[in-house]
C-alpha cells in the first residue's frame, strides 16, 4: 500500500502546485444549483441517506434513465454476453464484464456455471466501471465520477471493496468535505450545504468531462505543463497506458520526468493533440451532440447535402447520448453499437494537401494508416509480457515491458522508444490498413475440466504459505537457497520448477493444472506526432530491414516452454507467425505478404531478377566466347588486304539521337539499378535518383518520338523494314557469317550503305526493341511514374507489382540488348570502326565490284 | 571535303546538355530562403591591445585626463558621444501624437514608479551617466573631456563609478585604460542590471544573473556567449535599441527578426501566430528567472521609523515593495510605442495612472501582444493640481536625510518649475517594461495549452477578444485587417 500512498502524494502535491500557479478553476456557470437528492427524492442533508444520481442529475433536468439504457459504460459489454466469447470457454462476453482480461487477470465475477458473481465482480473491478448497467441495482451511474473536477476517488474504491454499494458514490463527495465518516458512519457536513439542499457554491463544479476524468480509467494523462510526468504506481490508473504504451499529455519529452534515453532531442510532446488542445471529448464525443452530430449519407435524400433541422442544445442536455465516438478497439466495453463511429484522422486533416511529398500517396494512404508513419515511437512504459505462473513476493506477475528497463515506476529505469508491430488492421469502410499495434503475451495457470483460470486467490494459495513461499515450492525453486525466490529464479523454464507449481496447485484441489499462454493485439491511435516527427523515410518500410517484417519481441522466456498463441480479435489481420527466438524467447515475425501487402524493396520477385540475370550473363557470355574465337582465328589466319571506301554513313541528327538515348539509356539502367535494389546502393539518395530516373525516361520517349518523326518524315523508316523477298535467304546469310564467315575472314555478305544500314538481323531485333521493348518500357514506366495520376488505369494492369515486374524484366533485355549491341559493332573491318563512324558520321565501306562509290573522301587505306 | 576533327565535340556537348539541363531542372528543388541568424551576427576583428598605448599619457588621476588620452587618437569618438542618448539622455525633439508641438524627453527630465526622477537628484542618479560630474542642472554636455569612456570600455573589471558619475576612490584608471575593449555583459550591466537602484529591480528581464548565465537563463547569452552589443548593434557610439520607458519614438529598435527570419517554424499553425503574437510572447515564458524582481513599490509607507528594514520588502527612504521570482509576463497589444507621461500631466483619478502605457490595440495591425513586467506603485502627487510630484529626494534637504516629503515637493518645485500647491499624497501607477531578454531555449517556448487553455495566460476579453481565439474566432482581429486593407484600396 506504500505505492498508493505515494501516487497519492503525487496526486495532492499535483492539486497544491495546480492551486497555486494557475488561476482558480472556474466554476461552469451555466449549470443551475441542484439539490443532492437520495432515492426517494429527498434533499440527502435532510434525510441522511445516501445520493442518488439517478434523481439528483434527473427529475426535469436529465432524463438519467435514457443516459444510462444508452451508456456503453454501464453497460460494459453485459449486452454482449454470450456472443464473440472467442477462444476461451471461461470467457462469459467479449467486454469488460464478464469478459476477460489475461493483463488485468480478470477472473472474479466469472464463475464455471453461466452466472456471474454481480458482488465479487463489483468489488473487484467497480472502480473502473461507471455504475449502472448489470450493476443498477447495487451501484447507480455516477454522473460525478466524468463531469466534476473530484480526482480522488480512493473512498469510492475502498467502499466499493469493502461491498459498502449503497454509499459507494457518494463517497467521491467526502475529498470535498461534503460527506464525513464519523464512527464508521457517513455523514453529510450541513456546513457545505444550502438551506435547499444544494451545495454551496464553488464546491462542485459540473461541466463536461475533461481528459483528466476520462484518465481515470483509460490510462495515464497530465495536462499540467509544469508538473513533469511521471508514472504513477496504480495499475488502473495506467490502464491503456500499460497495454500499449500510449499517454495523453501535451508535455515535450525532454521536459517530462521520464528518463527516456537521448531526451534532450525529444523536443516534442508527446500527442500532439493535447498539445493542440484537443481533448479525448473532441474526437470521442457524445454521438447526438448537435456541435459533432454527423447524419448517416444513407438517412438522406439524394437532393440534399445538409439537413439542418437538428437537434437543439436543450434537446440534447435533456437526452445526452451516452454512446461515445469510438474506433475500433480490440479489447474493452464491446460497444458494438457505436464501433468505428470515431471520425477518423480523415475527417478532420486535409491529408491530401500536405503529403505532396510522398510518392504514391493515393496508395500509401489506401494501404497505411495515418498513425503507422505518425505514431513512429511510443515512450509511454507499453507491456511485453505478464507472466502469472508464479508470483513475486508482492503477489504480483512478472511484468516485463517492451521499452523499459525494470519498472517504469522508478525513475532510474531508462526508457527506450519502442517501434509499434504494423499489423493489417479493418477500417471504417471494411478496407485492410497496415496500422501500429503492441502485443501483449500472458502466461497463466489454467485447470478443471473444461479449462478455467487458476483465480488469483486459488495461485496465491498454492504458491504461499501465509506471507513467505510455500516451502516445497522453495525446495525446488530457490536455487542460491536464499529463502526468497528473485530474478531467474522466477521464472517456470526447467521441468522440474514448472512440475512444482503444477504439484503446488493440484495439493489445494486443482485438476490437471497446465499452462495456458496468449499473446493480445492492442491497437494504438494516440500519441501521434505531427508531419515534422512522422516517419518520412521510405526505407523504414520498402527496405529488406522493414519494419513490416522485423521480428517484434514476444517475451524473453516462455514460461513451461508454451509458445504463446495469437488470439484473433475482430478486424485484426495477425498476418505472421510466432517464432522461437533461442533460449526460449518468442517473437511475432509479420507477413504483410501474407495479408495481401505487396512491399516494394521488401518482397520481391527473385525469379525475375535471377531470369534477368542469367539472360544478360548469357549474352555477356556468348559474345565473350564469340570474341575470344575471333581473336583465336583471326590470329591463326594471315591479314586479308581489302580495299575500302569513306562513306558518309549517318547524318548528324541520326548520331545525335542515338548518342542521347545511348547515353540516357545507360543511366537508366544505372539509376534503375539503384532503385531497383537500393540497399546495395545507400550512398545514393533514394529520391533524388527517382527523380533522375523519371527525368531520364522522359527524354528517352522525347528522343524516340523525334526520331520516329524524322525517320517517318526522311523515309529512312524504310531502312528498318525488312524487305520480304529473300529476307530469310539474307538473313540465314548474315547468321551464317557471324557464326562461320567472320572467323575466317570472310568478308560482310551484306553491303552497308547508308540507304541500307541494317542487315535482316539488325532489323529484326530493332522491330522487337522499338515494338515491343521499348513501349513496355514506356508505358510501365510512366505508368509507375503516373501512378497517382492515373491510379485507375495502373490498377487495371495489376498494380505496381505487376508495372514493376515487367519494367524490370525489360530493363534486363535491354542490358543485355546493349551487351549485345555493343559487342556487334566491333566486327567491322576494325573493332572500332562502327563506333567511330557512329561518332563522326563517316564509315569505311568495303568495296564490292559493281557499287557505285560514294562520293566521299578516301580514308586512309590499309 | 576536309575530314574536321573533333567534330563530336558538338555533339557530346549538346547530349550532355540535352540530359543534364532536364534532369537539373527537375531535380533541383525549390529554394528555400535558409534562416541563417548568424550571418546577422557583427564579426569584430581582436580588439588592439591598449595595454602598451599610455606610456606618454603620463599619470592618470581622474576621469576626464583618461578621456583626453582617448581622445587623442580617437578624434572622432567625442563628437560622436555628444550626439548620443548614453550622454544627454535624452531624445531629439519628436512629435507626440496628440500633442502640440515638439518633445525632447529621456531620463533627464522624465519621472518613472521607480526613484521618480533625476531632476534634483543628479549626483544619485548620474553614477550611471557616461560622464563626469553631472550634479546640477548646470552641466556642460559640450564638454568633450567628460564624457566617461571607461564606463563602456573598461574591461579590466575593476572600474567603479560613484556619485555624479566620478571615479570611486581607489579605482587604478591607468590599469582600466590599459584594458580597454569591445563593451562586455560587465559594462552594460553595471548600470543597465542595476537599473532602479539595485540589481534585479526594475526590468525583470535584466539582471546580474546575466553576467555569467546558463542557458536557462537566456539562450543567447548562456548557450553561444552573446554579448549586449552583438544585438545591440553600434554606430558612431550610437547604441541600437529602443525602450518606451524613456523613449518616445522607435526608431533604431532592434527586433528577433533582425536575424531571424519571422516565420521559421516548421508548424503551419505556430507561424499564422506571428502577425499577432511577438517573438517574445512565446519565447521568453519567464522572467526574473533566477533573481527577484521589484513588481511593486508603496512609497507612501516611506518614512516610517518602526518598520522593519529588508531591503526586499521596507526601506525607511523608499517605503514597502514586493518583488518576485521567475514571474509570469502579463500580456498586452504593443506596437512598439508608448503613451508616456511627461512631468505636469494629469493623472487618472479614478484608477491607476501608466507612465508608459504599450500602445496598440487589437485593431492595430502594427500591434502585437507582447510579454510585460508591469511595476505597479504608489507614488506622490499633487492632490490639487492632479500631477506627480518630483521630490528632491538625494543630498542635503532631501526626503531620504530628512524624511519630510513637503519639503521635498517645495525642493522639487523649484528645480522642476512644476507648482506644488502644498498638498500631496500618493496615486497609484503602473509602468510596462517589455520582456524581451532571457530569451528561453525552444523546448521550453510556450506551448498552446500556456495560452489556450482555461487556466492560459491570456485574459482574451481584455485583449479584446470575445473569448479564446481556438473557439470564439478572432473576428475582431481580422476585422481591423480588413478595415486596413479596405482603407488601403481606396
Amino acid at each position: 500500500m506504500n505505492n498508493k500512498a505515494g501516487f497519492k502524494a503525487t496526486f495532492v502535491l499535483a492539486g497544491l502546485l495546480l492551486t497555486t500557479l494557475g488561476t482558480p478553476v472556474l466554476a461552469n456557470s451555466l449549470h443551475p444549483e441542484v439539490p443532492i437528492l437520495d432515492v426517494g427524492g429527498k434533499p440527502v442533508i435532510e434525510s441522511g441517506l445516501p445520493m442518488s444520481t439517478m434523481t439528483s442529475c434527473g427529475g426535469d433536468c436529465h432524463e438519467t434513465a435514457y443516459i444510462m439504457a444508452g451508456s456503453d459504460h454501464a453497460d460494459a459489454g453485459a449486452s454482449q454476453l454470450g456472443r464473440g466469447t472467442g477462444a476461451r470457454d471461461w470467457q462469459k462476453g467479449p467486454g469488460f464484464f464478464g469478459g476477460w482480461d489475461p493483463v488485468a487477470y480478470d477472473t472474479d465475477g466469472l464463475t464455471t456455471s453461466d452466472e456471474i458473481d454481480i458482488e465479487a465482480w463489483l468489488k473487484r473491478y467497480g472502480s473502473r466501471h461507471v455504475g449502472g448497467g448489470p450493476v443498477a441495482g447495487l451501484v447507480d451511474m455516477n454522473c460525478l465520477l466524468c463531469h466534476t473536477s473530484v480526482d480522488d476517488h480512493s473512498a469510492r474504491q475502498a467502499a466499493l471493496e469493502n461491498g459498502d454499494f449503497a454509499w459507494a458514490n457518494s463517497t467521491i463527495l467526502s475529498s470535498k468535505g461534503i460527506l464525513v465518516s464519523e464512527n464508521g458512519q457517513w455523514q453529510w457536513n450541513a456546513e457545505k450545504f444550502k438551506a435547499n439542499g444544494a451545495l454551496k457554491d464553488n464546491l462542485l463544479d459540473i461541466r463536461k468531462p475533461r481528459d483528466e476524468n476520462c484518465g481515470l480509467c483509460h490510462g495515464m494523462v497530465n495536462n499540467n505543463l509544469d508538473l513533469p510526468l511521471t508514472i504513477p504506481h496504480d495499475l488502473e490508473a495506467r490502464h491503456n497506458t500499460d497495454r500499449t504504451g500510449q499517454l495523453v499529455s501535451p508535455q515535450k519529452l525532454l521536459n517530462s520526468g521520464l528518463n527516456i534515453s537521448g531526451k534532450e532531442d525529444l523536443n516534442y510532446p508527446f500527442d500532439v493533440h493535447a498539445d493542440r488542445v484537443v481533448g479525448c471529448v473532441n474526437c470521442h464525443y457524445s454521438l447526438n451532440n448537435p456541435v459533432y452530430f454527423r447524419q448517416r449519407e444513407e438517412s438522406r435524400p439524394v437532393h440534399l447535402d445538409f439537413d439542418p433541422r437538428r437537434l437543439s442544445n436543450s434537446d440534447y442536455l435533456v437526452r445526452p447520448l451516452h454512446q461515445f465516438a469510438k474506433g475500433r478497439s480490440s479489447l474493452g466495453l464491446a460497444a458494438i453499437q457505436s464501433e468505428n463511429s470515431l471520425r477518423r484522422c480523415e475527417s478532420c486533416h486535409s491529408a491530401g494537401n500536405v503529403h505532396e511529398w510522398l510518392p504514391y500517396k493515393q496508395r500509401h494512404f489506401t494501404a497505411v494508416a495515418c498513425e503507422t508513419c505518425h505514431i513512429p515511437k511510443i515512450f509511454g512504459p507499453g507491456l511485453q509480457s505478464v507472466d502469472w505462473t508464479l508470483l513475486d513476493s508482492n503477489k504480483q506477475p512478472i511484468r516485463q515491458y517492451r521499452n523499459v528497463s525494470g519498472d517504469p515506476v522508478a525513475v532510474d529505469s531508462l526508457i527506450e522508444g519502442f517501434k509499434p508491430l504494423i499489423l493489417p488492421r479493418e477500417d471504417v469502410d471494411g478496407d485492410l490498413k497496415l496500422a501500429p499495434f503492441n502485443l501483449v503475451s500472458t502466461w497463466y495457470w489454467t485447470a478443471g475440466s473444461p479449462a478455467f483460470p487458476v483465480s488469483r486467490q486459488q495461485l496465491e494459495e498454492a504458491l504461499f504459505a501465509g506471507d513467505d513461499y510455500h516451502p516445497e515450492l522453495l525446495a525446488v525453486l530457490d536455487s542460491n537457497g536464499d529463502g526468497h525466490l528473485q530474478g531467474d529464479e522466477l521464472r517456470l523454464q526447467a521441468e522440474s520448477a514448472v512440475a512444482a507449481v503444477r504439484t503446488r496447485l493440484q495439493s489445494i484441489g486443482l485438476e490437471s493444472p497446465g499452462i495456458h499462454s496468449e499473446v493480445t493485439p492492442f491497437s494504438i491511435s494516440h500519441n501521434v506526432v505531427n508531419g515534422q516527427r512522422a516517419i518520412k523515410e521510405c526505407s523504414n518500410c520498402h527496405d529488406r530491414d522493414s519494419i513490416l517484417a522485423t521480428p517484434f519481441s514476444l517475451a524473453g522466456y516462455t514460461p513451461g516452454g508454451v509458445q504463446p498463441q495469437m488470439m484473433s480479435f475482430a478486424g485484426v489481420e495477425t498476418a505472421g507467425s510466432v517464432q522461437g527466438a533461442g533460449s526460449g524467447a518468442a517473437s511475432f515475425v509479420p507477413d504483410a505478404r501474407a495479408a495481401g501487402f505487396y512491399i516494394i524493396g521488401l518482397h520481391s520477385e527473385s525469379w525475375a531478377d535471377l531470369l534477368g540475370l542469367l539472360m544478360f550473363l548469357g549474352v555477356a557470355l556468348g559474345v565473350s566466347g564469340h570474341a575470344i574465337a575471333r581473336y583465336v582465328t583471326s590470329r591463326r589466319r594471315p591479314p586479308v588486304q581489302r580495299e575500302y571506301e569513306r562513306v558518309h554513313m549517318y547524318d548528324a541528327y541520326e548520331r545525335l539521337w542515338h548518342w542521347l538515348q545511348a547515353s540516357a539509356i545507360l543511366m537508366l539502367l544505372f539509376t534503375g539499378l539503384i532503385i531497383h535494389k537500393p540497399h546495395f546502393f545507400a550512398i545514393f539518395s533514394f529520391p533524388y535518383v527517382v527523380n533522375i530516373h523519371n527525368v531520364l525516361g522522359f527524354i528517352v520517349l522525347i528522343n524516340a518520338a523525334l526520331a520516329l518523326f524524322y525517320n517517318l518524315a526522311s523515309g529512312e523508316i524504310r531502312q528498318y523494314l525488312p524487305e520480304p523477298r529473300g529476307f530469310i535467304a539474307r538473313s540465314m546469310a548474315q547468321a551464317m557469317y557471324y557464326s562461320q564467315g567472320i572467323f575466317a575472314g570472310k568478308p560482310h555478305p551484306l553491303e552497308k550503305t547508308k540507304e541500307n544500314k541494317l542487315n535482316p538481323l539488325q532489323q529484326i531485333t530493332y522491330l522487337a526493341i522499338l515494338n515491343i521493348l521499348l513501349p513496355a518500357q514506356v508505358i510501365t514506366g510512366v505508368l509507375i511514374w503516373g501512378l497517382q495520376r492515373w491510379p485507375d488505369i495502373a490498377a487495371g494492369l495489376g498494380g505496381l507489382p505487376a508495372l514493376a515486374l515487367v519494367h524490370t524484366l525489360v530493363a534486363w533485355a535491354f542490358a543485355a540488348f546493349i551487351v549485345m549491341h555493343v559487342y556487334l559493332t566491333t566486327t567491322g573491318h576494325k573493332p572500332t570502326a562502327a563506333i567511330k563512324s557512329m561518332i563522326v558520321g563517316w564509315d569505311d565501306v568495303e568495296k564490292h565490284p559493281g557499287h557505285l562509290q560514294a562520293d566521299g573522301p578516301k580514308g586512309e587505306s590499309k | 571535303m576536309k575530314i574536321r576533327k573533333r567534330n563530336w565535340l558538338p555533339g557530346f556537348i549538346g547530349i550532355f546538355l540535352l540530359i543534364g539541363v532536364p534532369v537539373w531542372y527537375f531535380t533541383s528543388s525549390a529554394i528555400v530562403e535558409p534562416d541563417t541568424p548568424w550571418d546577422h551576427m557583427p564579426r569584430r576583428p581582436a580588439h588592439v591591445d591598449h595595454k602598451d598605448l599610455f606610456e606618454k599619457a603620463g599619470e592618470l588621476t581622474t576621469g576626464p585626463e583618461v578621456t583626453a588620452a582617448c581622445l587623442g587618437c580617437h578624434k572622432d569618438a567625442g563628437e560622436q558621444m555628444l550626439h548620443t542618448a548614453h550622454w544627454r539622455w535624452e531624445s531629439d525633439p519628436v512629435e507626440i501624437e496628440g500633442r502640440e508641438g515638439l518633445f525632447t524627453t529621456g531620463k533627464k527630465n522624465t519621472v518613472n514608479n521607480f526613484c521618480i526622477g533625476i531632476q534634483g537628484n543628479w549626483a544619485s542618479c548620474t553614477a550611471c551617466h557616461t560622464g563626469y560630474g553631472w550634479d546640477d542642472a548646470d552641466f556642460d554636455f559640450t564638454e568633450q573631456k567628460n564624457i566617461d569612456c571607461l564606463a563602456c570600455h573598461d574591461n579590466s573589471g575593476t572600474y567603479r563609478k560613484g556619485k555624479a558619475g566620478l571615479p570611486l576612490e581607489g579605482v587604478d584608471l591607468l590599469e582600466a585604460a590599459k584594458s580597454v575593449g569591445v563593451p562586455t555583459r560587465e559594462n552594460c550591466g553595471g548600470c543597465h542590471f542595476r537599473g532602479g537602484g539595485g540589481n534585479a529591480v526594475k526590468h525583470g528581464d535584466l539582471d546580474e544573473s546575466l553576467y555569467y548565465p546558463s542557458e536557462e537563463v537566456d539562450v543567447h547569452m548562456g548557450r553561444y556567449n552573446f554579448q549586449c552589443v552583438d544585438c545591440h548593434q553600434t554606430k558612431d557610439h550610437v547604441i541600437g535599441g529602443r525602450s518606451t520607458s524613456v523613449s518616445l519614438d522607435n526608431e533604431n529598435q532592434i527586433a528577433c527578426t533582425d536575424c531571424h527570419n519571422s516565420k521559421l517554424h516548421s508548424d503551419d499553425r505556430i507561424n499564422a501566430h506571428t502577425d499577432t503574437v511577438a517573438c517574445q510572447t512565446c519565447h521568453v515564458p519567464m522572467i526574473a528567472v533566477k533573481q527577484a524582481t521589484k513588481t511593486y513599490w508603496d512609497w507612501s509607507t516611506a518614512g516610517d521609523d518602526f518598520q522593519e528594514e529588508d531591503v526586499h520588502k521596507y526601506l525607511k527612504i523608499k517605503g514597502s515593495f514586493i518583488y518576485e521570482k521567475n514571474l509570469q509576463p502579463e500580456y498586452r497589444w504593443y506596437n512598439g510605442l508608448g503613451q508616456r507621461y511627461l512631468l505636469g500631466d494629469a493623472i487618472n483619478t479614478l484608477g491607476s495612472t501608466p507612465i508608459n502605457a504599450p500602445k496598440g490595440d487589437i485593431t492595430d495591425p502594427n500591434a502585437k501582444i507582447w510579454p510585460f513586467k508591469i511595476h505597479r506603485a504608489k507614488q506622490p502627487y499633487d492632490v490639487e493640481f492632479e500631477y506627480l510630484l518630483q521630490p528632491v529626494t538625494s543630498g542635503e534637504g532631501g526626503f531620504w536625510k530628512d524624511f519630510d516629503w513637503d519639503a521635498a515637493f517645495r525642493l522639487g518645485e523649484g528645480v522642476t518649475g512644476l507648482p506644488y500647491s502644498g498638498k500631496y499624497d500618493f496615486a497609484a501607477t503602473e509602468m510596462f517594461w517589455p520582456s524581451t531578454h532571457m530569451v528561453a531555449g525552444k523546448d521550453k517556448a510556450l506551448q498552446c495549452q500556456a495560452c489556450h487553455s482555461e487556466n492560459g495566460r491570456m485574459d482574451w476579453q481584455a485583449l479584446g477578444f470575445d473569448g479564446d481565439p481556438i473557439k470564439q474566432g478572432s473576428i475582431n482581429r481580422r476585422r481591423a485587417a480588413m478595415d486596413i486593407e479596405g482603407a488601403g484600396d481606396e
